[in-house]
């Protein structure tokens, strides 16, 4: 019997997409560690099996397991920070405390030694992945990472980071951008490696099953949905904003704001109390039932300074839902402006409003942009391909860490290669 | 004394009743028609308008200052903010004073409160807004006298 190959994913380890794409790659043959970003527990599907770093070995059985948290990150780690003159740097949103650190990460490696690394998302993955490589002295695994939403498309913006994208880029071997816009922003950086698919960060879908959750055509359907999303990169206020200025030719439509922050659910209280049908829809925990909800919609807006390719434009294309999308996100790699959707300014709100009246108002348009949308999800967001396009790569990963191993005249790790 | 330059503070706070990514909405929108201007955008302070400011710079490719709180001496031909109603906190009143006008677009109450050379505005027309800001800018042909600076 030939050994598991040993994968080991650097990422989010409560992350919906990193979930989805583990169990897109995961096989018979196949053993993957999540090492987990930040040090606290995170919620996971019940077949990714929580694991000690004590248990951790180059004999591992197929399967995912997620290494405990409680191992990936150690007071003492902290003093050979120090020592590497490390300074954490992160998102704003995260507390530098729960980052896990590169001693961790280190001692999870040699005790996996695995056949390739794949980091997903660049500032808490990349980041921990390129100060480890830094401090291992050529002794770091192959690497893949793959780059996420605003990850450098808003990042390379702000103070500090472009420095640390360049420590990553310049050292990663394979990159995987979900979109052009990232590949070409990673050479930039100092990608050299070789120009990789674009696979969607979540990995792909079962495109007929959650087709058949769209009920009647969009050109019948009454609700206009809105990402409530309103933070560091989020707007959803200016697309309350917009539809605050057509609110009138809206009358016949309600809106529903998709999991409010605090903010959008005070003026959507403001604007149901002026006359505007307008509901709330929490965070829905059964992904099936969520899709649903999603599949009642006409069309969607979406906001935000900074994104990459959001998976409900995604879904919403599955579910004949009619994206109405900002420019700062990758959606003009799916969406023909005009046709299949609009790409608008999050800045202009005459821009929105011109869009959401239109795709409330064209019927021709939604319907016939449903059939396209969903005929380039069947392409590009298929479980079944992605997962072969996945493993293509993994499999030049493979090829060319032997070669590299046997160059150097180190042990191959792993088992045969696929 | 005449400044070739004008002077915008713009209110990027992102509060209870302010809305900052509005402004800077607007700010993005009618910069690019006035590269000219000096632009002041006041915070608050917090990491997330700090982003929104960087990112506006990155963007429009124009030095900007970043502010958190009024400068003691100078004043400023424009302040702009956006709220859900007008604001009448130290800061923001502050502002209005050291300000030859004030363009306060409202998001949802319509009355105002006792504030000389105010101009109220739509505070959801971000375009709109834009456009009342390079209104109110004073031109170079234009009189300059009495401008506070």
């Amino acid at each position: 019997m030939t050994a598991p190959q040993r994968i080991l994913v650097v990422g989010m380890h409560n992350s919906p997409h990193l979930h989805r794409w583990v169990d897109m790659i995961a096989g018979p043959d196949v053993a993957v560690i999540v090492f987990p970003g930040l040090s606290f527990p995170g919620i996971r599907p019940a077949s990714h099996r929580v694991i000690r770093l004590s248990n951790v070995n180059e004999g591992l059985e197929a399967g995912i397991y997620v290494l405990s948290h409680e191992d990936s990150r150690r007071p003492e780690d902290l003093i050979a920070d120090e020592g590497w003159s490390f300074r954490p740097l992160t998102h704003s949103f995260v507390d530098a405390a729960h980052l896990s650190t590169s001693s961790a990460l280190q001692r999870c490696i040699d005790r996996f030694r695995p056949s390739f690394l794949h980091s997903m998302e660049t500032q808490i993955a990349g980041y921990l992945c390129a100060e480890t490589a830094r401090r291992s002295e050529g002794n770091f695994p192959f690497w893949i990472h793959s780059t996420w939403g605003s990850d450098l498309f808003l990042f390379q913006k702000l103070a500090g980071h472009p420095k640390r994208l360049r420590n990553v880029f310049e050292n990663v071997k394979f990159h995987l951008a979900d979109c052009h816009r990232d590949r070409m922003l990673a050479r930039r950086f100092g990608y050299r490696g070789p120009e990789m698919p674009i696979i969607p960060a979540s990995g792909g879908m079962n495109i007929g099953e959650v087709a058949q959750l769209a009920g009647e055509p969009p050109s019948r359907r009454k609700l206009i949905m809105l990402k409530g999303y309103h933070n560091w990169a989020g707007r959803a206020l200016l697309g309350l904003s917009a539809i605050e200025l057509v609110r009138d030719r809206l009358r016949d439509f309600t809106i529903g704001v998709l999991t409010p922050s605090a903010r959008v659910r005070q003026w959507a209280d403001e604007m149901r109390g002026s006359g505007l049908a307008i509901e709330l829809f929490t965070y829905h925990k059964d992904h099936s039932e969520a899709l649903r909800r999603l599949a009642q919609a006409r069309l969607v807006i979406g906001l935000s300074i900074s994104d990459g390719l959001p998976t409900t434009v995604l879904e919403a294309m599955a579910l004949g839902v009619f994206p109405v999308q900002s420019d700062t996100g990758c959606c003009s790699d799916w969406i023909q402006d005009g046709r299949t959707g609009f790409i608008v300014s999050p800045s202009n709100t005459r821009e929105i409003a011109s869009a959401i009246v239109r795709a409330a108002t064209d019927d021709n348009l939604v319907d016939s942009a449903a059939t396209a949308n969903l005929d380039a999800v069947r392409q590009r967001w298929d479980i079944e391909k992605n997962a072969r396009l996945a493993w293509e790569v993994y499999d030049r990963a493979l090829a060319s860490s032997a070669a590299g191993n046997a160059r150097s005249g180190r042990a191959t790790a792993g088992g045969q290669i696929r | 004394m005449i400044s070739p330059i004008p002077r915008v503070l713009v209110d990027i706070r992102e509060t209870e009743i302010i809305r900052g990514y509005h402004a800077i909405a607007v700010t993005q929108l009618a910069v690019l028609s006035e590269p000219r201007t000096k632009w002041f955008c006041l915070t608050s302070g917090s990491q997330d308008e700090e982003l929104a400011f960087q990112s506006l710079c990155f963007d429009t490719g124009l030095p900007m200052n970043l502010v958190t709180r009024l400068p003691m001496l100078r004043r400023f031909d424009l302040y702009t903010l956006i709220a859900d109603r007008l604001p009448d906190d130290a800061v923001s009143l502050a502002a209005m004073r050291k300000s030859r006008a004030t363009l306060a677009g409202l998001t949802f109450a319509r009355a105002g409160g006792e504030v000389t050379k105010l101009v109220l505005a739509d505070g959801n027309d971000t375009m709109g807004m834009a456009q009342q800001m390079l209104a109110l800018l004073p031109s170079a042909d234009r009189d300059r006298q009495g401008s506070g600076r």
